[in-house]
């Protein structure tokens, strides 16, 4: 459930990054992609945020310079009221017990060559939380936190599967007892039932533990079922933010609308009014002027080819960044 | 050709190299070059599984609108529950290399026969019906070489008798459908549709 009451455990403010590609081409000057542009969210103690949006609308690099895993270009990231883009190497280490990442293919983000045993080890031994028996016992403690059987401490990576590969990375996150978990399209990879088991235990694990997730994801069902609040992504910008239930019942940017009507409805009785985009999502390097989804609005009107919209509060815990919201209101 | 599939200046696409489309202009000019040759069958294997939802809806607008104006049939292959629903007239539903079930679409969302049908349909999550836990079908799909005896279902299924273990189940008739499962014979009550 939202917890408004509860304090912000991150503040993100105008955050930026562009990555500048280092071969100009013919002599024109180095494309920048903007993939993340000026994003500002924040996200309460205890809360899932989902963030959603197409491939290449700069989840992942949002995602991962929260955590500076990537270096952001500009911006502030404020973590419990202290600003993590000022620290240095050493303190942004120590940073990291509080914030873990999961990703997509935790087959490839873990080291083939080390046990699970291992796996679990390493972060208890880089940060010095647990040595010897303790840790040994840590260890199986983790195993059965996310279901897997404490007989495979021994075994490699590619002796599990998707599902099992999953839990693994799961159980590596939450070895440092962390406050907050990126979860970066953690079962995008799965099958439907795998699918489900990975959701339930990562809904169990944020109770039992009193987590907070950035749950990043492209299915549009997946984040109703597990998040507070969503934001919509476009082009390296959020278009709408808005409390679960608001942004379904009440989608207002054209492109949440779109996302929304282009979900294949599991029920061939239900015939949803579809809205179906002209054209592709335009080129990163080379966006277009004013709004962002202006090349393939239903909407569009002439200021939004010539004035860029802002997001803006429409009402109590919801944002939209399109001109029609401003003429409306 | 290309223009039929919703390619955007197709004169000029003409000469491109596959490279240089996305991925949803690939796909239609794979469909594209599918139809050229008016085949009566399309076999689309998991044909948007690697699209975005909106990109995913322009191709299967595409393929709704050939399918009418050419009259192609089309066998469509992929594991989105919400794709056969919008696409198929019929379903066959597979698990571990068999067929367990065979319906119109309509009766299949309206109550799967098959144990693994229904289990896959549980554990989606709805929009329209959200729940607090979603409904998981235990364990893993065997693997090839280790298929278990009589119903290869039977050590995930939640109704599994001794019968299901022992026996191998055929495909029986229910109300103009078809199902590999006992729960539909005498021998275990005769389930109907
Ligand atoms: N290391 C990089 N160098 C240059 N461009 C990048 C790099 N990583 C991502 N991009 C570009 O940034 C944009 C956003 O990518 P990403 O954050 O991975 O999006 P998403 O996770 O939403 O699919 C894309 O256009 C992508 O091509
Ligand atoms: S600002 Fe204009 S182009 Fe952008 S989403 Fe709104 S109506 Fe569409
Ligand atoms: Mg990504």
């Amino acid at each position: 459930m939202t917890e408004s009451g509860a304090p912000y455990l991150l503040q993100v403010r105008n955050l930026k990054k562009h990555y500048v590609s280092k071969s100009g081409f013919l002599g024109r000057k180095n494309p920048v992609v903007k993939a993340v542009d000026g994003i500002d969210l924040n996200i309460r103690k205890g809360e899932i945020l989902g963030l959603v949006g197409e491939s290449g609308c700069g989840k992942s690099t949002l995602g991962r310079s929260i955590l500076r895993l990537i270096q952001p270009s500009s911006g502030n990231i404020v973590f419990e009221g202290k600003d993590i883009l000022s620290y240095n190497h050493e303190q942004m280490r120590l940073m990291r017990k509080e914030m873990q990442i999961i990703f997509q293919d935790s087959g490839a983000a873990l080291n083939p060559r080390m046990t699970v045993g291992e796996i679990l080890g390493a972060p208890l031994d880089i940060f010095g939380l647990a040595k010897e028996e303790e840790k040994e016992r840590r260890i199986i403690e983790l195993l059965e936190l996310v279901g897997l059987n404490k007989a495979y401490v021994n075994r490699f990576p590619h002796e599990f599967s998707g599902g099992q590969k999953q839990r693994i990375g799961i159980a590596r996150a939450l070895a440092v007892q962390p406050k907050l978990i990126v979860c970066d399209e953690p079962v995008s990879a799965l099958d439907v039932s795998v699918r489900a088991q990975i959701l339930n235990l990562m809904k169990e694990l944020k109770h039992k533990f009193e987590l907070t997730y950035l749950f990043i994801s492209h299915d549009l069902s997946v984040v109703h079922h597990l998040c507070d609040r969503i934001a919509v992504m476009y082009l390296g910008k959020i278009v709408e933010i808005a409390d679960r239930d608001k942004l379904y019942r009440n989608p207002s940017h054209p492109y949440t609308r779109t996302l929304l009507s282009a979900i294949p409805n599991p029920d061939p009785e239900l015939k949803r009014e579809r809205i179906v985009l002209e054209g592709d999502v335009p080129n990163p390097a080379n966006p277009p002027s004013g709004c962002p989804f202006h090349t393939r609005c239903p909407y569009r009107m002439d200021r939004c080819s010539a004035q860029a919209p802002y997001l803006k509060q429409m009402g109590e815990g919801h944002s939209v960044s399109c001109h029609l919201v401003d003429t409306s209101l | 050709m290309l223009k039929l599939v919703g390619i955007p200046a197709p004169e000029k696409r003409v000469d491109q190299y596959p490279h240089e489309l996305s991925g949803g202009m690939r796909q239609r000019v794979m469909i594209a070059m599918a139809l050229s040759c008016n085949p009566e069958l399309l076999i689309a294997d998991e044909p948007t599984t690697a699209l975005d939802v909106t990109v995913q809806a322009q191709i299967l607008e595409v393929m709704k609108e050939l399918k009418e104006k050419f009259s192609t049939s089309i066998m469509m292959i992929t594991h989105d529950l919400g794709v056969v629903a919008e696409m198929a007239d019929s379903v066959i539903v597979m698990y571990a290399g068999t067929v367990v079930e065979y319906s119109d679409v309509k009766s299949l969302y309206k109550k799967p026969l098959h144990p693994y049908t229904e289990g896959l349909m549980n554990s989606l999550p709805k929009i329209d019906d959200p729940k607090d836990e979603l409904t998981t079908i235990p364990g893993t799909v065997p693997s090839l070489y280790e298929m278990p005896k009589g119903c290869r279902f039977a050590p995930r299924c939640p109704y599994a008798q001794d019968v299901c273990r022992q026996e191998t189940p055929e495909l029986y008739e229910v109300d103009h459908r078809k199902v590999r499962c006992f729960l539909y014979t005498d021998k275990m009550g005769g389930r109907e549709a």
